[in-house]
């Protein structure tokens, strides 16, 4: 029926879906029978075509001046090892925002208490903690323990999360390194996203931003114990790797919101 | 009604830098990409183990083309070699997720659009222009039509709303299906269909004057 009823506002109508030939079989017949007998349509059908045709092989426009000097410069600013932090970012990229901020949420939590939970595990059984090695762990595993993890399960997160093969080239060095090495390395980052994370945050809502708060305070808390126990126990390696991986955990945490 | 005569925005070919293993190699997730060339592919290793000649020769091959993608997306030169920047930093951040599953001008494609999807987000005023585009087909164009009795492409382009020029970019220009924009832009395919027509009827508007 429609064939004998098109008008040129109905063809017009359908033409979205006709130049992208998603109408049924019956429309879009009516609609290039329209066409074949309207000048004035079959004039718009080879404007449009022409336009699409043109859009996909448009010449390249060029830039201004060379902009590598510039991309270098930025690429020369001192910067982590990135690879856990970037793979995990990939992983992260196609997911809605709502639920990557949901699993970033978790994860500095998740990350504080698995890790602190399997190193304990392991030097117990090894019986290599120190006292105050054993309180800092202890505190880490009760901190988070007692933190809100935004209600989802933090297992398959951690899973996904953690890469065990990560290692940076600073807990490489741990046994030899210092708080203060650490602190100057990390610090020069942090206080470079740091800006940039605390303007992002105004783009979430808040309650999301009360969860990442919350957890850069864990991991805060994770490093100044860390430290404090080095105080009393300066060449405890374990120490040492814990403060690197804290350090490490908050560069990641800020990285994401920068990046935001 | 006449037909409309493309001159002025039909490609040249003596300047059409695009080539087709080029156009390949940075199309979106539904085109098929080849593999890489072995220096690509010793490029990206090596760039991903830090070096950086390596990066610059990566960003030879490919920062035209991530150009002209900002520039068309944005409609502001000066934003699109920020924006070029923005994604070569990014790139070299995140070499390391780059597993070859898809060609490297398909990953750094995908990392230009975010990064100007999110340039977006941060611009309130942009943010908001993108609202209207979506509620209303007659808002009006982002910029003023440049005078003349016509314009070429790329002009007519850029003077389309925000929304409808990013669509019709990434659909016309770039390859995108309306479910990867709908993805990327979080509206739906339909959304999206709508737009990209939108956007086809004032280029023709554009184009006819």
């Amino acid at each position: 029926m429609r064939e004998s009823t098109m008008t040129c506002a109905t063809f017009e109508a359908e033409l979205g879906d006709f130049l992208e030939g998603t109408l049924d079989d019956a429309t879009q017949a009516a609609c290039e029978r329209h066409r074949a007998g309207c000048a004035a349509c079959a004039a718009l059908v080879a404007d449009l075509d022409a336009i699409v045709t043109s859009a996909s092989s448009l010449p390249l426009p060029a830039m201004s001046r060379d902009l590598w000097p510039d991309i270098e410069a930025r690429l020369a600013t001192p910067v982590l090892d990135l690879s856990s932090a970037a793979a995990r970012g990939a992983s992260l990229a196609s997911v809605r925002p709502a639920f990557m901020w949901r699993r970033l949420a978790v994860a500095a939590v998740a990350l504080v208490t698995v890790s602190a939970g399997v190193t304990w595990n392991i030097a117990r059984q090894a019986g290599e903690l120190s006292p105050a090695a054993s309180a800092v762990v202890a505190s880490a595993l009760e901190t988070t323990g007692a933190t809100e993890t935004a209600g989802t399960s933090a297992a398959s997160d951690i899973a996904e999360l953690r890469d065990p093969a990560a290692v940076t080239p600073v807990a490489v060095a741990a046994n030899t390194a210092r708080p203060i090495a650490l602190d100057t390395i990390y610090g020069r980052e942090i206080a470079m996203l740091r800006t940039v994370a605390e303007e992002n945050l105004g783009l979430l809502d808040s309650s999301t931003v009360a969860v990442v708060r919350r957890n850069l305070d864990i991991i805060d808390r994770a490093i100044r114990e860390s430290r404090e126990a080095l105080a009393t126990d300066p060449n405890s390696g374990f120490l040492l790797e814990q403060l690197d991986r804290a350090y490490e955990r908050k560069v990641d945490l800020l990285r994401r919101l920068a990046t935001l | 009604m006449h037909s409309l005569t493309v001159t002025g925005f039909l490609p040249d070919p003596s300047l059409h830098t695009r080539s087709t293993a080029h156009a390949v190699a940075l199309a979106p997730a539904s085109v098929a990409a080849p593999e890489a060339p072995d220096a690509e592919r010793e490029d990206i290793a090596a760039a991903t183990a830090g070096d950086r000649r390596a990066f610059e020769r990566l960003y030879r091959s490919h920062g035209q083309r991530v150009f002209a993608l900002c520039l068309r997306m944005t409609a502001d030169r000066v934003l699109a070699e920020e924006l070029v920047q923005d994604v070569f930093v990014r790139a070299w951040q995140k070499l390391g997720s780059f597993r070859g599953d898809a060609a490297f001008g398909t990953w750094l494609h995908r990392v230009a659009v975010n990064i100007v999807l999110s340039r977006r987000k941060h611009d309130g005023t942009q943010r908001d222009r993108t609202v209207q585009d979506e509620q209303s087909l007659d808002a009006a164009p982002a910029q003023p039509v440049s005078v003349g009795d016509r314009l070429d492409l790329e002009a007519a382009i850029a003077s389309l709303p925000n929304g409808a020029r990013r669509i019709f970019v990434l659909h016309d220009v770039e390859g995108y299906t309306h479910e990867e924009i709908g993805d990327l832009l979080g509206i739906t395919s339909g959304g999206s269909k709508a737009q990209l027509h939108r956007a086809r009827l004032l280029l023709r508007e554009a184009l006819s004057r």
